[in-house]
């Protein structure tokens, strides 16, 4: 166990992409630091697996897609439970779209999901009926925002645009001292990398961090760090965790 | 009209209820952010695109509601 603990005692939170990956890692933390946590993602199965091993997660399986069932959810639990401390939006899909033959349907899709879905999820959580004043939200980015890698042009550039968008809402709602920052992770292993080398070479890409790959655990500590009273002078930032990516 | 009060409550996100009547000063949430919203909202919703004068010129909702009818 780690030296460092988190106590969400008494608050609840919203985690969407939280059936696998980031979302999953950062739902069970927060279920394991007392938090109630409204699990919002696609994958039945994996969503009760979840909710049997901790109690704490309410599973709510939605595609963020569906803007008035994802309202509807998020309304209910609130109703329930009480406002929001937070909201983590961590669902997304990536794909390959390389200049000379990318998919139209799969550019749309890939920014429906992370950038559009987002923008509606942060205007449903936001709201004063939903949410209390001092509450956090943590979007997901990439690093690869920065860093660019061939055949990933939607990808990127919807990461860098959920960056700029979270800067825009951090001060669309600063005088309720409401927060949003977006954590971008390098190469960590997940189910979204996991199919990475069929196409690429994995040793290759291992060499672009000092650390290498990351777990899912090596990020979620400091999402749990932006949702806490500990960062409450932290908003409109994007943070790197990413094992020295780049350097 | 119903449906325009509804929108209304979106764009101030106040928890007061917003009613034709009521004064837009005495609304802490009628602000800059909520000034824009608006504008966006009676484009997006009314299809209307009102002038910002006219929306600074608006004491009540009622006003408010004049520029989108």
């Amino acid at each position: 166990m780690s030296k460092v603990q988190f106590d969400f005692t008494n608050e609840n939170f919203v985690v969407t992409g939280a059936s696998s990956g980031m979302g999953k890692q950062i739902a069970v933390e927060l279920a394991e630091a007392g938090a109630k946590v409204l699990a919002i993602a696609r994958r039945e199965n994996e969503l009760s697996a979840l909710h049997n091993q901790y109690p704490n997660i309410i599973p709510s399986m939605v595609d963020v897609c569906d803007y008035a069932t994802m309202e509807n959810v998020i309304n209910n639990f609130v109703k329930q439970y009480g406002k929001l401390n937070g909201g983590i939006y961590a669902a997304g899909i990536t794909g390959l779209t390389p200049l000379r033959s990318y998919d139209e349907k799969e550019v749309q899709q890939i920014i429906d999901i992370s950038f559009i879905a987002g923008a509606k999820f942060m205007q449903i959580t936001s709201k004063k009926k939903n949410s209390v004043d001092g509450a956090s939200f943590v979007w997901f980015s990439s690093e690869c925002a920065r860093g660019v890698a061939s055949g990933l042009f939607a990808y990127a550039g919807t990461k860098a645009a959920c960056e700029v968008a979270a800067r825009t809402f951090a001060k669309e709602l600063a005088s309720r001292k409401i927060r949003v920052n977006t954590v971008s992770p390098g190469w960590v292993k997940t189910n979204m990398t996991k199919n990475l080398g069929d196409t690429h070479n994995m040793e290759e890409i291992a060499k672009e961090s000092l650390f290498g790959f990351g777990e899912a655990q090596d990020v979620s500590g400091m999402v749990l760090f932006l949702l806490s009273d500990r960062a409450k002078w932290i908003t409109g930032t994007n943070i790197s965790v990413a094992g020295g990516f780049g350097i | 009209m119903e449906q325009f009060l509804e929108k209304m409550q979106d764009v101030l996100d106040c928890e007061q209820e917003v009613k034709m009547n009521t004064a837009l000063g005495s609304i802490e949430e009628w602000d800059s952010l909520a000034f824009v919203s608006f504008i966006a909202m009676a484009k997006a919703g009314f299809g209307k695109t009102v002038k910002p004068a006219d929306v600074r010129n608006a004491k009540t909702v009622e006003d408010l509601y004049n520029l989108v009818k």
